[in-house]
């Protein structure tokens, strides 16, 4: 599984922790934005440290939101 | 000439101001004046985490490259809105043509505690190297106040293998925030990982160990005699010197509570007692959605400002990491011209015994009510109800998905769930 993630603006507070776990995959300006890849693990590390919730995570092949 | 604008104060309010700012190509010239010598940095990992790493949002260079000065280790001592001019400890007078107040709190002391070298609050940078050290170098630590900063500082402890007794006057940890239901549980939490938990109880007196004792090491068993108890009424002694250790709590209810170190989280103040004078009120800046004060091109948000309860109408101060964050964004919208991002639901976080706890809403005087998992699992979530609404969710170990699902069902009407027949 490839997994894409995508940041929900409204709910993103910031708070940087994706920039901390993935820090090729996010970048924080305003708010998170995604700039790249990760292997999956980090994709899921970087959502679930997200204290905001704002990180989706999608299944690249499916179309499928993924939970994390 | 412009002056730009000046921030006082180089936290999180400060930082999401520029960023958004910049972020939206303004290049008006932004001063950020901190008290403290340390670049804006990161406060929630202080507690959360054993020896904090580099916390500081951003390096030196990002700040250069967009042309934010930053004069740092310098306070600002006085504002006159009049000829918009802050006055700093260097007796420096720096222009404004925009003021953000975003100099944050000071941790709120405990007159029995006063004086002593090893107790102190946690707040800053300095704070945390100093307890890191302090933990280090074993324990037993008592904490007093079982609000975020005491119970993420205890479980962090605990974890370390220190000996943390956490005393609370209230009859609960979180009592401010939390439910009975809640607390409970995290109380339970806090105890199966060996943090004895103490609630209902103060510390009446600070028993001092002998001079000369406090450099690291407890006082010895047989040396604790030759102590004397201080009592709460005591005035300071004046002029004196020597360094005084605190060995030991005597509570209210009569516990001795041993300590080599005593870390105080009681709650904070607004910093803003150099605002006398100004117009604006030293206990606490009183600001709009926008985070605009009564005084033109003035602007606070953070700890330092005070907002109207949506419940009691009363001025407040400060809250927690994701409203000064909010606030400060608003306060750049503000300057930008643009409408402030719609203000979502207060929330906040917490890391305790790798439990992540969250809550969205505002869960006080609500009736918790359990609408998934279960607490003994530590893996759950409250509803809160308030006159048939949910007003808050409590999250604990649950998904990302579980914490926006969460925020969705805010303020619908609840239906009960009818149990099986």
């Amino acid at each position: 599984m490839t997994l894409i993630a995508s940041i929900d603006t409204d709910a993103c507070l910031a708070h940087g922790d994706c920039v901390e776990v993935a820090p090729q995959a996010f970048r924080v300006d305003d708010v998170a934005v995604v700039t790249g890849e990760t292997t999956d693990e980090r994709m899921l590390a970087a959502a679930r440290a997200c204290p905001a919730g704002a990180i989706l995570l999608y299944d690249a092949d499916t179309g499928a939101e993924v939970d994390a | 000439m412009t002056s730009g604008l000046l921030i006082v104060g180089g936290g999180l309010a400060a930082q999401r101001c520029c960023e958004v700012l910049r972020a939206a190509g303004d290049d008006r010239p932004i001063t950020i004046v901190g008290a403290e010598p340390v670049r804006p940095y990161d406060r929630p990992p202080l507690s959360k985490t054993v020896p904090a790493g580099d916390v500081c949002f951003r390096p030196a260079e990002w700040y250069a490259e967009r042309a934010i000065e930053l004069r740092l280790g310098l306070a600002a001592c006085g504002l006159e809105p009049g000829r918009r001019v802050v006055a700093l400890a260097d007796g420096s007078r720096l222009p404004y043509d925009q003021l953000l107040i975003a100099c944050g709190a000071t941790p709120r002391e405990l007159p029995a505690l006063g004086g002593f070298a090893n107790v102190q609050a946690l707040r800053t940078l300095a704070d945390a190297a100093r307890l890191a050290s302090a933990l280090a170098g074993g324990g037993p630590l008592a904490v007093v106040g079982a609000g975020l900063i005491g119970l993420e500082a205890a479980a962090t402890a605990a974890r370390m293998g220190v000996e943390v007794t956490v005393i609370e006057a209230a009859p609960r940890p979180l009592a401010g925030i939390l439910g009975p239901r809640a607390a409970a549980w995290l109380t339970a939490l806090h105890r199966a990982c060996g943090v004895v938990v103490r609630t209902g109880t103060t510390v009446a007196a600070a028993r001092e160990g002998r001079a000369g004792a406090w450099a690291g090491r407890a006082v010895a068993p047989e040396e604790s005699g030759a102590t004397n108890v201080r009592r709460l009424a005591e005035p300071e002694e004046s002029g004196a010197t020597r360094v005084r250790h605190v060995e030991a709590l005597e509570l209210s209810d009569g516990t001795r509570v041993a300590c080599a170190h005593v870390l105080v989280g009681v709650g904070v103040r607004p910093a803003t007692g150099w605002l006398a004078g100004s117009g604006l009120d030293p206990a606490g800046v009183l600001v709009d959605e926008a985070g605009r004060t009564a005084l033109p091109g003035v602007f606070a948000a953070g700890d330092a400002a005070c907002r109207p309860d949506p419940r009691t109408g009363r001025p407040v101060a400060g809250g927690h990491w994701e409203s000064a964050s909010r606030e400060g964004a608003a306060v750049a919208a503000a300057l930008l011209g643009r409408p402030a991002r719609p203000a979502g639901p207060p929330s906040f976080w917490s890391d305790q015994h790798g439990i992540r706890l969250q809550c969205v809403g505002d869960p006080r005087d609500a009736e918790e009510v359990l609408a998934h998992g279960d607490l003994a699992g530590d893996c759950f979530e409250l509803d809160h109800l308030r006159d048939g609404r949910i007003t808050a969710v409590l999250l604990a170990g649950r998904p990302p998905s579980a914490l926006r699902a969460a925020r969705a069902r805010l303020h619908v009407p609840h239906i009960p769930v009818r149990s099986a027949a």
